[in-house]
């Protein structure tokens, strides 16, 4: 136990960025975990003494051994971030919800490969989820993660991160519930100990915050038959993580419509919410089209996020309408309250939230009218629309001096025309090389991205982008060196620009030769057409997200 | 209980037609009746209201989160019809604590277990015991052994399932949603077991062996209409006869009324219980809701003669 | 498939430094010996599979240092135990009067609800050395504190030879079993206005 020095202890944040604003070249080679070919990374452990004494070295069985004491030479020898063999989803319509792998444990090699590593355990080291692996064949993984934490406790102190080369160990302790991310990805501190807390508030959607009570009762409690079935949420959460922008900016986005036609859905959905229903939410896949609360109650963009994941990944919801417990861990993390879940169609969907458990024929009837009006309005239609065109695209940015009012795509030309226009200094995406961009506004609590399209057109290549705001995001809001108010950064892959003003903060993805001038100017662009289409693009008025 | 919430939360516009959902088409031809299906995760439940309600079989498990409501309506050969308010609930264990939730007020519980798996049977086992202490009296319970058609996997004999439903009053039944055997049978057996409201002249039906309970009661803003004076009551214990009989009065003169355009009396049921209620002005007195005694179940309630009589007609 | 529930139980071995907690580990999970002594440093942790009266669960054994400067591994290390394993050398008096001290401090540690009845499990290792004579603790002693300290489940083994380690396991996966009957019941809080059916308290007994 000794061995383990402070410095592995490190109590700060790992990625720093000392950059000052606006100066270029900066920034760092973007570290890529993409770079190693399959299987043929070398390992690291080199050292010979290394694993001689480890619980690793021999065949176990169905059996394992860990040391805590070896615990930081394990983490750095025996995961290895090299890609194995079985096949990476290649787009995010092919990825496979559920766990897989489940056959695998801690003395697997392919196990201990994997990038990105989910652990939760009791205060007992009782193991709860783990994202690869069986949960029980890792009962002794788990026990030297709850060593780890409770030895450092002992020393009244707090783990919360532990470096092993190119590994990162996060620690997030939630009263009796611990988490654990070990992973290889290079991912700031700060998203990773967010990602933590969105899995425990997975947890808390599903079982109320009441659980902890279990623990207190009994610390012997096992939780794991509680969470039987979810294995899917989380598998699906964890993958948002990737492609899903909200998991780190906070905020939600809208499915892009008509005014028109959000008003239409707002305003049935306001009917609804008078007659007693504490929210009324209605989504098209993870965009919402329109959401109303009812007076005084606030929603969450997280809650709302873990909301939409558990009923997206929970595949009975589309069978048939259902009236199931929920909570929402930022409204009142201790209680249920009960969700009418209506599926439209595949992607549009209905969550009318209550306290009252005899709800359900009340909100049944409510889902009929709201189902009436939206028909009569055409809003299923618009959704289903919107998904196919897409919101923004870089290559739709119109020119600046620019008069008029603005509709999202009505500069658009099909995207396979020949006579496509392009600005001549760029040969791909928009303007200046302009490949992506986020908009976050901080008074509506909502964000937009643009479409991604070339080059930026494979999931690997999104998730690297999201990898890289996630970065800046962490970097913008660190609270010991910001707050930064513009940040531009060149590698080889981007040059990327950052902009936080009162109102909205900006996320910029450029072609990697982009010229700073251009591209600043840019920005102001992307700006004023975000204003000149927030009527389409975010849900306006009296938010529910007053807090 | 409910009472005093399921009422007054409703939109007010809903309190002059009768309601599709909750009171409607309740005659002696016509049940409706809610259902609800218990039993260990897996062991199919919602394979089986899929293939009742709509012919289909998706061996891909898919994990039912709370519960799942579907309705079918099935024709009997004495020309009855039986429509199904079916509850397909959660096998998984951190519902458990919610059943009541989904179960209050059934008039049926299927129980279903894998014929493959002791486990789920003594899960069905503690559901029986369940629903026995805190389920609705005349509740009718089927025991159902599903996945038949995995004879080879055999693990809970067909006699054990006999012995245990005839010992409990149960109607027992093996299943396969797969190949569809039994699925159709099982409900119309149970429609063949539902009590009917076969006296139309008596609020108790003669053939029940004890009055209905009354679980609780309420009248509430009842409002004269010069005086805003508004008399509320909640009991959980039977009302005193004499308050009851006035309200049944009461009720009585509305129906009786002549015809007058805004009164009206439904009987209504929510999840939970089933109720009376009324609305209308009467020799200078408004009333906009009496709501009545609550039945913790419904089976004998009343007959055609009594209920939904829109005064206006 | 239904949900074949599976039961993880934490089981925690304690005693004197070198009396063979790993090595009994060893026998038990691996079916290994090795004569080769080697301290255990902080704690080792091993899982093992079982079949019991048709259910399966998992023993996931904490092997703890037996040395001095590891002994204040905390109340965390010993919180949630369903079962907690008192091993000393039947040929060291030092390691069977010591059996006491773990036991307190176990007590002290993990701070079980019911302190009496928790279920330990004592092994008196080693009696293979010498064909037994160099044994200076004899059975009945042993079995005398057991019996004092609430009829504890003895055993008599030897790592070495695998003589009664399944044995022994067997009685402590039946008694954390025992231990965790008496389920804490998972009663989730609803918010419910003006509604006085809150879920009921409904025990899985069966």
């Amino acid at each position: 136990m000794s061995e383990m020095s402070s410095s592995e202890l490190d109590p700060e944040p790992p990625i720093r960025l000392h950059l000052p604003p606006l100066s270029p070249s900066l920034f760092d080679a973007e570290p890529s975990d993409l770079q190693q070919p399959n299987g043929s990374a070398a390992r690291h452990s080199s050292d010979p003494s290394s694993s001689t004494s480890s619980g690793y070295a021999g065949e176990r069985g169905s059996s394992t051994a860990t040391t805590v004491s070896q615990v930081e030479e394990v983490l750095h020898n025996e995961i290895q971030e090299i890609t194995i063999h079985d096949p990476q989803p290649l787009s995010h319509s092919s990825w496979l919800p559920g766990k897989r792998h489940g056959d695998e444990d801690d003395a697997s090699i392919s196990w201990r490969r994997r990038k990105k590593h989910f652990f939760v355990l009791s205060h007992s080291g009782k193991p709860i989820y783990s994202r690869y692996g069986d949960e029980h064949k890792l009962a002794g993984f788990s026990a030297t993660l709850q060593a780890i934490i409770s030895f450092v406790e002992n020393g009244a102190d707090h783990v919360k991160l532990v470096r092993a080369g190119k590994h990162q160990v996060v620690f997030l302790v939630k009263g009796p519930i611990y988490l654990v991310c070990i992973c290889c990805t290079e991912e700031p501190y700060e998203s990773l100990r967010g990602q933590l807390e969105l899995i425990h508030g997975q947890i808390i959607v599903i079982l109320t915050k009441s659980v902890n009570r279990c623990f207190e009762k009994n610390p012997k409690f096992d939780m794991t038959p509680l969470l039987g079935g979810t294995d899917i949420v989380f598998s699906s959460l964890i993958h948002s993580f990737s492609w899903n922008p909200a998991t780190f900016l906070h905020a939600y986005t809208c499915l892009p419509l008509a005014y028109a036609t959000r008003q239409a859905a707002g305003a049935i959905l306001q009917d609804v919410a008078d007659s007693g229903v504490l929210f009324a939410i209605l989504m098209c896949r993870h965009k919402v089209i329109s959401l109303v609360g009812a007076q005084k109650a606030s929603l969450h963009p997280d809650d709302m996020l873990l909301l939409a994941n558990f009923v997206m990944s929970s595949e009975s919801f589309r069978t048939s309408e259902a009236f199931s417990p929920v909570c929402l861990p930022r409204y009142n993390a201790l209680a249920f309250l009960y969700a009418y879940i209506h599926f439209f169609d595949d992607d549009t969907y209905l969550m009318l939230l209550t306290t009252s458990s005899d709800a359900f024929y009340h909100l049944k009837d409510c889902r009929i009218s709201i189902e009436t009006v939206l028909l009569k309005s055409n809003v299923l239609s618009e959704a289903q629309r919107s998904l196919v065109d897409g919101g923004m695209r870089v290559e739709d940015l119109p020119p600046l001096p620019y008069s008029g009012s603005s509709h999202l795509g009505q500069h658009r030309l099909t995207s396979d025309s020949p006579e496509r226009l392009r600005e001549s200094d760029c040969g791909i995406g928009g303007a200046a090389g302009l490949w992506h961009f986020i908009y976050r506004s901080i008074y509506l609590d909502q964000y937009i991205s643009s479409e991604f399209s070339s080059p930026i057109n494979t999931p690997k290549q999104q998730k690297r982008l999201y990898r890289a705001y996630q970065k800046l995001f962490a970097s913008m809001h660190d609270k010991g060196l910001g707050p930064h108010k513009t940040q531009f950064r060149r590698d080889e892959n981007y040059v990327l620009l950052c902009w936080v003003t009162q109102d909205f903060e900006l996320y910029a993805a450029f072609d990697p030769l982009a010229d700073k001038a251009l591209a600043i100017k840019t920005c102001n662009r992307v700006c004023q057409w975000v204003k000149d289409v927030e009527n389409e693009i975010f849900l306006l008025g009296a938010s529910p997200f007053s807090w | 209980m409910g009472c005093g919430s399921s009422f007054p939360d409703r939109d007010s516009r809903q309190l002059g037609r009768p309601n599709s959902e909750n009171g409607g088409g309740q005659d002696a031809r016509n049940l409706r009746v809610k259902l609800v299906l218990l039993g260990d995760s897996g062991v199919g439940k919602s394979c089986i209201v899929l293939r009742f309600v709509r012919g289909q079989f998706d061996a891909t498990s898919k994990v039912t989160v709370g519960a799942s409501f579907l309705s079918q309506t099935i024709a009997l050969q004495d020309s009855t019809t039986v429509k199904f308010e079916i509850w397909d609930t959660a096998g998984q264990e951190r519902y458990a604590a919610l059943a009541p939730l989904y179960y209050r007020g059934a008039a049926v519980a299927v129980i279903v277990y894998d014929i493959t798996s002791p486990e789920s049977f003594s899960k069905a086992q503690y559901w029986v015991k369940e629903l026995q202490k805190h389920g609705s009296p005349d509740i009718v319970m089927a025991l159902v052994g599903n996945k038949a058609d995995l004879q080879e996997k055999r693990e809970v004999a067909v006699q054990d399932g006999t012995d245990y439903a005839e010992k409990n009053g149960m109607f027992f039944i093996e299943t396969s949603a797969k190949t569809a055997d039994n699925i159709n049978e099982l409900f119309e057996e149970i429609a063949k077991r539902l009590p009917r409201p076969s006296d139309k002249k008596t609020f108790w039906s003669k053939e029940r062996e004890r009055p209905p309970l009354i679980l609780s009661w309420s009248l509430s803003h009842l409002l004269p209409t010069n005086k805003a004076k508004t008399f509320s009551k909640r009991s959980t214990t039977k009302p005193p006869l004499d308050q009851f009989l006035s309200l049944f009065n009461l009720i009585t003169v509305v129906s009786f009324h002549p015809p007058q355009s805004s009164n009206f009396i439904s009987l209504s049921s929510n999840a939970a219980q089933y109720s009376l209620s009324a609305h209308g002005i009467i020799g200078g007195f408004q009333f906009y809701t009496v709501i009545l005694p609550f039945f913790d179940y419904l089976p004998a309630i009343p007959s055609s003669g009594f209920h939904q009589l829109p005064s206006s007609s | 498939m239904p949900s074949r529930r599976r039961t993880l139980l934490k089981v925690i071995i304690l005693g004197d430094s070198g009396v063979g907690k790993t090595s009994l580990m060893n026998q038990y999970v691996n079916k290994k010996f090795s004569n080769q002594y080697k301290a255990t440093i902080g704690a080792d942790f091993l899982t093992k599979e079982v079949q019991f009266e048709d259910r399966l669960f998992t023993l996931q054994i904490w092997d703890t240092a037996g040395q001095e400067r590891f002994q204040s591994l905390g109340v965390a290390f010993y919180r949630g135990a369903d079962c907690c394993v008192l091993v000393y050398d039947v040929n060291s008096m030092k390691s069977f009067d010591n059996l006491n001290n773990w036991r307190e401090e176990f007590l002290i540690q993990a701070s079980p609800s019911d302190p009496e009845n928790f279920p330990f499990v004592v092994i008196g290792n080693k009696i293979d050395i010498d064909g037994g004579n160099s044994r200076v603790v004899s059975e009945k002693k042993a079995r005398a504190w057991c019996a004092s300290k609430g009829n504890i489940p003895y055993f008599e083994t030897s790592a070495k030879e695998g003589i009664n380690v399944e044995e022994a396991f067997q009685c402590i996966a039946k008694n954390a079993l025992k231990s965790g009957e008496e389920e804490e019941l998972y009663l989730p809080d609803t918010i419910d206005v003006g509604n006085s059916s809150q879920p009921r308290a409904t025990g899985c007994e069966c």
